[in-house]
C-alpha cells in the first residue's frame, strides 16, 4: 500500500516533468466504451510518432479495456488473453510484444486515460476489449497515417455492423437539460442582425429576429426556429442557422418615428422579461419608455406586435418593413400606404399585426 | 522505505523518458489515485442532457451554487440534495457569474453584463435587465467578455480582442476604429482588450489597455485586482497582472481606445512600445506551467483549506492542474512566484472558472470550447494536515527565500546543488509567444536554514531584474519525513529589492 502510494507520487511528479517536452501536438482523443459492446468510434487517425492522449470512458453497464496491438496482431491478442482468462486471471491484458498500449479493465462509469506516442511507421494498428467475450466484436483501429482514410463501407478493420453507419456516435444528443420546447429564446449571432441578436421561436413554427443593438424586430420566419449546433461546437465563428423560411424583413431605416421629424431615435436597450416562455422586451426610444411582446397569428403566418409606449408627448409614426404584407393596427390612422400615425394616448397600448398576404402581391 | 522511493523513480524515470511507455495521468474514479492525501478531488453530478463547460460560478447566500453554461443556461445546485434547478437560458456564452443574493445574479454574456432576477422567488428569473452594454461588439467571434469581479462598490469586466481568423460584421456595435486593426488579435470596437469599471451610478468607464484574452479577473484580499492573459501576440508567455488605472499591459490594438489618442500603434517602436507597458506581476512558463491561464480565486482568510490562505489560485485549461501564486510587494510593485497547487490526483484540464463554497470546499469548472479542455465540475476537499510545500517565495537582493509550511529536513535542505535555478526571459514583440531566451543556470551558491527549520535562504550567483528564476528542488521532504509535494516554482525577477532581508529569527 504504501509502496504504491510512492508510486502513484512518483508518477504524478514524473508526468509533471513529461509535460514539458510532451504537451505540444499533443492528440486528445475520448473514446467511449458504450452499450452493444462496441467503442462509440470505430476508427482513430493520428499523425506518425505523434503524442496521443487517450481517453477511456466506460459508460456502458460491464467493465472493458482497451488495448492497442501491432499490425495484424488482434485476433492473436484476443486468444491470449482468453487463455489468461482460463488460467484464472482477472486480468486481461497479455504480456506480448503484439501489446503496444494498454488500458486496464475499467468498471461502468469509470474513465482511465493513457499518453503514449504514436508509432514512427504508418499502419493500421488494431485496437480490440479483450474482456472474455467482448474481443470478436469490440474493436477498432487507430491509423497512424497523415493521409485520408479509406471508405467506411469496405473497411475490414472494423466491426462488419459499424461499416455503414458513422451514426453510433452521432446520434442527436439533446441541445439542454430540460425538453426542447417552444416558445424559445436565444441571444445568439444571427444572420442579417447586428451582434447582439435575439431569436424567438413561437408556437405555430414562427420565428423573429430581434435586434437587441438596434431595439427592433429584424425580420420573421416559418417553418421551424434556429440550429445552433455549429455556433455551439465551434467557438462561436459560425451563426445560429435559420430553420425555415424568412417571410419578412423590415428594411426600413428605422420602424419608428417620434414627432414630425424624419430623426431615427436614439435607442438604449434596457431588457426583457419573460412570461410564458415568451419575452417582453423594454427599450428607450428618445426617452420614450416602450414595451414590446410578440406573438404568432395562426390563421394565416405572421405576428402581433403588442407595443406600449409611455412618456410620450408627441405623435408617433410606424412605418411598414416590407409592403407585400397585411398590416393591421388596432390603433391610429394610416395616413398613407406605409405610415401609421399614432396619437400620445393611441401609442400608450396598441398592436399591429403583420401577416402574409395569400393572396399574392 | 526512502530507497525504494528513490529506485522507483529512477526505473520510472528511465522507462518513461527513454522509452517513452505510457504515462498514467489520471485515474478515474479509483479511489485512492483521486487522493493526495491533504486534497482530493470528486466528480459533482450533473444533470442529463447538459452540456457542461462552465463559464462562471458562485454561490447564493442560502448555500445553492449557481452556474452558467456555453449553451446560456443558468442553473442552480443545492449542495445538500444534489439537486440541479434551472434559473435562467438562452444566454449567449456567459463567461461569468455574480450572486447578489438568493433571487439576483449578474451574469456577463456576450452582448451585455445582465441582471437576472427571481421576483418570484420560484427558483427562476423572470427579468433579463441590461447591466451595462456600452462597449462595442463587433460579431467577430472572439470578441468573449468575462467578469464581473467585484470589490463591494464597484464591478470590473474584461473584453477580449478580435481574432485575425475572422474579420468584423458591417453591422457593429459601438464605435470602430480601424486602426486597432493590427497584425495578431485586434481591437476594431470600442475598448476590446480593455478591463472596465462599472461604477455604481451605472456608468461604464475605461480602466486600462493592453488585454489580448483577459479570461480571469478577480480581487485579492487587499482589494487589488487581478487578471490573466493568454499567450500570443505581444504576450511571450501568459501571465497574472496587477491592474491600475490608466496603465497599458502590452497587447497593443486596445491603445486606438485611450484617450486623446491617434496614430497607428504598429508603427510605434516596440521599445517605446515596452517602455509603456507595466509587466506582469507573474510570468507563467509556456508548456511548463501553464498554456493558457483563467481565473484568479484568492483563497479566502480564516478558510478550511489549508496553509495557504490570502494567496491566488489559477485554473489552468491544458493541465490537469491549478496553479498557486505567492505575490509580495517589492519596490512598491506586485511581483512573485507560481508553482501548482494541484497536479493530477484526480483532477481533469480544462480549469476554467473556481469557486469556494460555504464548507470550504473548492469548486472548479471545466471548460472547452474547441481548444484543449473538458467538461463538468470537479469539488476539492482539504482533508486536514500539513503538505510540506514552499509557502512563500521572496527574493532577497541576493537570492531567495524559501518559507516551507514544515521544518525541512536540515541533512536534505543544506546541499546547494539540491536547487537547480535557472534563469531566461520572454520577447516583447509581435510574434505569437516567445521561446525561453538566454537561458541560463544560476548557481546556487549558499544555503542558510533558520532556526526553526522553515526558512531556507539561498544566495545565488548572479540576480538579474527582467527574468524568470526557475527553481527545480530536488528530494526534500520535512523533519518527519513529508516529501515536498511540488518542487518546481518559477519566480519573476520584475524588481529586486534595495533593503537587506535576513532569516526571521522565530
Amino acid at each position: 500500500m504504501q509502496l504504491r502510494t510512492i508510486l502513484v507520487f512518483s508518477v504524478i511528479f514524473l508526468s509533471n516533468l513529461l509535460t514539458v517536452f510532451a504537451q505540444t501536438d499533443t492528440v486528445r482523443i475520448t473514446l467511449k466504451a458504450i452499450s452493444g459492446l462496441q467503442y462509440d468510434q470505430v476508427r482513430l487517425s493520428v499523425p506518425p510518432a505523434a503524442w496521443v492522449e487517450l481517453t477511456l470512458i466506460n459508460t456502458d453497464e460491464m467493465p472493458h479495456n482497451w488495448i492497442m496491438t501491432q499490425p495484424g496482431a488482434r485476433e492473436d491478442v484476443v486468444d491470449m488473453s482468453l487463455e489468461l482468462a482460463k488460467q484464472g486471471s482477472t486480468d486481461y491484458v497479455p504480456e506480448s510484444d503484439k501489446v503496444l498500449q494498454a488500458i486496464p479493465l475499467i468498471l461502468p462509469e469509470e474513465k482511465y486515460t493513457i499518453s503514449f506516442r504514436a508509432p514512427t511507421s504508418e499502419g493500421i494498428y488494431p485496437y480490440v476489449c479483450t474482456y472474455p467475450g467482448h474481443g470478436a466484436v469490440m474493436y477498432g483501429a487507430i491509423y497512424v497515417t497523415n493521409n485520408q482514410l479509406p471508405p467506411l463501407t469496405t473497411d475490414e478493420n472494423v466491426p462488419p455492423n459499424r461499416r455503414n453507419d458513422e451514426n453510433v456516435a452521432e446520434e442527436k444528443p439533446p441541445k439542454h437539460p430540460y425538453p426542447d420546447i417552444l416558445p424559445a429564446m436565444y441571444r445568439t449571432f444571427m444572420p442579417n442582425c447586428g451582434p447582439a441578436g435575439i431569436a424567438v421561436g413561437l408556437l405555430g413554427d414562427i420565428s423573429y429576429c430581434w435586434d437587441a443593438g438596434q431595439c427592433r424586430l429584424r425580420y420573421v420566419w416559418k417553418g421551424g426556429f434556429i440550429d445552433l449546433e455549429q455556433h455551439w461546437s465551434g467557438k462561436g465563428k459560425e451563426l445560429a442557422e435559420i430553420v425555415g423560411l424568412v417571410f419578412y424583413r423590415d428594411s426600413t431605416e428605422f420602424p419608428f418615428r417620434i414627432g414630425e421629424g424624419q430623426e431615427i431615435p436614439t435607442v438604449e436597450f434596457l431588457g426583457y422579461e419573460m412570461k410564458n416562455r415568451y419575452p417582453t422586451f423594454k427599450y428607450r426610444l428618445n426617452d420614450v419608455e416602450v414595451t414590446e411582446r410578440i406573438v404568432p397569428t395562426f390563421e394565416t403566418p405572421g405576428i402581433k406586435r403588442m407595443l406600449t409606449f409611455s412618456g410620450l408627448n408627441e405623435s408617433l409614426r410606424f412605418v411598414k418593413g416590407q409592403h407585400n404584407m397585411l398590416y393591421y393596427s388596432n390603433q391610429g390612422e394610416w395616413e398613407d400606404e406605409k405610415t401609421l400615425r399614432l396619437s400620445p394616448e393611441e401609442a400608450q397600448e396598441f398592436t399591429i399585426t403583420i401577416t402574409e398576404n395569400m393572396s399574392g402581391i | 522505505m526512502k530507497k525504494h522511493s528513490l529506485v522507483i523513480v529512477v526505473i520510472i524515470w528511465i522507462v518513461a523518458g527513454c522509452t517513452l511507455q505510457p504515462i498514467e495521468r489520471e485515474a478515474g474514479m479509483i479511489d485512492d489515485q483521486r487522493i493526495d492525501n491533504f486534497y482530493s478531488v470528486e466528480d459533482v453530478p450533473l444533470p442529463e442532457g447538459l452540456t457542461a463547460e462552465i463559464g462562471g460560478m458562485d454561490f447564493m447566500p442560502d448555500g445553492r451554487m449557481i452556474v452558467c453554461f456555453h449553451r446560456g443556461e443558468v442553473m442552480t445546485y443545492d449542495p445538500r440534495e444534489k439537486t440541479w434547478e434551472l434559473f435562467a437560458e438562452g444566454l449567449h456564452d456567459p463567461l461569468g457569474i455574480l450572486a447578489l443574493n438568493n433571487w439576483e445574479v449578474l451574469v456577463m454574456q456576450r452582448p451585455e453584463l445582465t441582471r437576472l432576477v427571481d421576483n418570484d422567488n420560484d427558483g427562476e428569473a423572470e427579468e433579463y435587465l441590461v447591466a451595462t452594454d456600452d462597449f462595442g461588439i463587433s460579431g467577430n467571434y472572439h470578441e468573449f467578455a468575462y467578469g464581473p469581479a467585484y470589490n463591494g462598490k464597484d464591478l470590473y469586466i474584461a473584453l477580449n480582442c478580435a481574432s485575425k481568423n475572422a474579420g468584423i460584421w458591417d453591422e457593429v456595435r459601438g464605435e470602430t476604429n480601424m486602426l486597432g486593426e493590427v497584425a495578431g488579435m485586434y481591437s476594431a470596437v470600442e475598448y476590446r482588450g480593455w478591463v472596465m469599471k462599472l461604477r455604481e451610478d451605472g456608468v461604464l468607464e475605461p480602466v486600462a489597455s493592453g488585454f489580448r484574452s483577459p479570461d480571469g479577473i478577480g480581487f485579492d484580499l487587499e482589494g487589488n485586482l487581478f487578471v490573466t492573459d493568454n499567450q500570443g501576440d505581444w504576450l511571450g508567455t501568459s501571465t497574472l497582472y496587477h491592474v491600475e488605472e490608466e496603465n497599458f499591459y502590452g497587447q497593443i490594438s486596445s491603445l486606438v481606445w485611450r484617450e486623446g489618442w491617434n496614430g497607428d500603434p504598429e508603427e510605434m517602436p516596440v521599445s517605446t512600445l515596452d517602455s509603456m507597458r507595466t509587466k506582469a506581476a507573474v510570468l507563467f512558463p509556456h508548456n511548463i506551467m501553464s498554456n493558457s491561464p483563467t481565473q484568479p480565486l484568492v483563497i479566502p482568510e480564516n478558510s478550511d483549506f489549508g496553509p495557504f490562505a490570502g494567496q491566488l489560485l489559477v485554473g489552468e485549461m491544458d493541465f490537469p492542474r491549478i496553479v498557486r501564486v505567492m505575490l509580495e510587494k517589492v519596490n512598491g510593485k506586485f511581483q512573485g512566484a507560481c508553482t501548482s497547487f494541484i497536479d493530477s490526483a484526480g483532477l481533469s484540464i480544462g480549469n476554467h472558472r473556481m469557486v469556494f463554497g460555504p464548507d470550504g470546499s473548492l469548486w472548479v469548472g471545466k471548460s472547452a470550447y474547441v481548444w484543449v479542455g473538458d467538461r463538468g465540475i470537479q469539488r476539492i476537499r482539504y482533508n486536514g494536515g500539513i503538505p510540506m510545500d514552499v509557502l512563500r517565495m521572496n527574493v532577497i537582493p541576493e537570492g531567495f527565500k524559501l518559507t516551507f509550511t514544515r521544518p525541512v529536513d536540515r541533512k536534505m535542505a543544506e546541499k546547494p546543488d539540491n536547487y537547480r535555478f535557472s534563469r531566461y526571459y520572454y520577447a516583447y514583440h509581435q510574434k505569437y509567444g516567445s521561446p525561453r531566451m538566454d537561458e541560463q543556470p544560476v548557481a546556487v551558491k549558499q544555503v542558510q536554514i533558520s532556526e526553526d527549520g522553515k526558512e531556507v535562504l539561498l544566495t545565488l550567483a548572479e540576480m538579474i531584474p527582467g527574468y524568470v528564476y526557475d527553481l527545480q528542488i530536488g528530494q526534500l521532504s520535512s523533519m518527519e519525513g513529508v516529501n515536498l509535494k511540488n518542487r518546481r516554482l518559477f519566480y519573476t525577477l520584475n524588481e529586486l529589492p534595495t533593503n537587506q532581508t535576513a532569516l526571521s529569527s522565530r
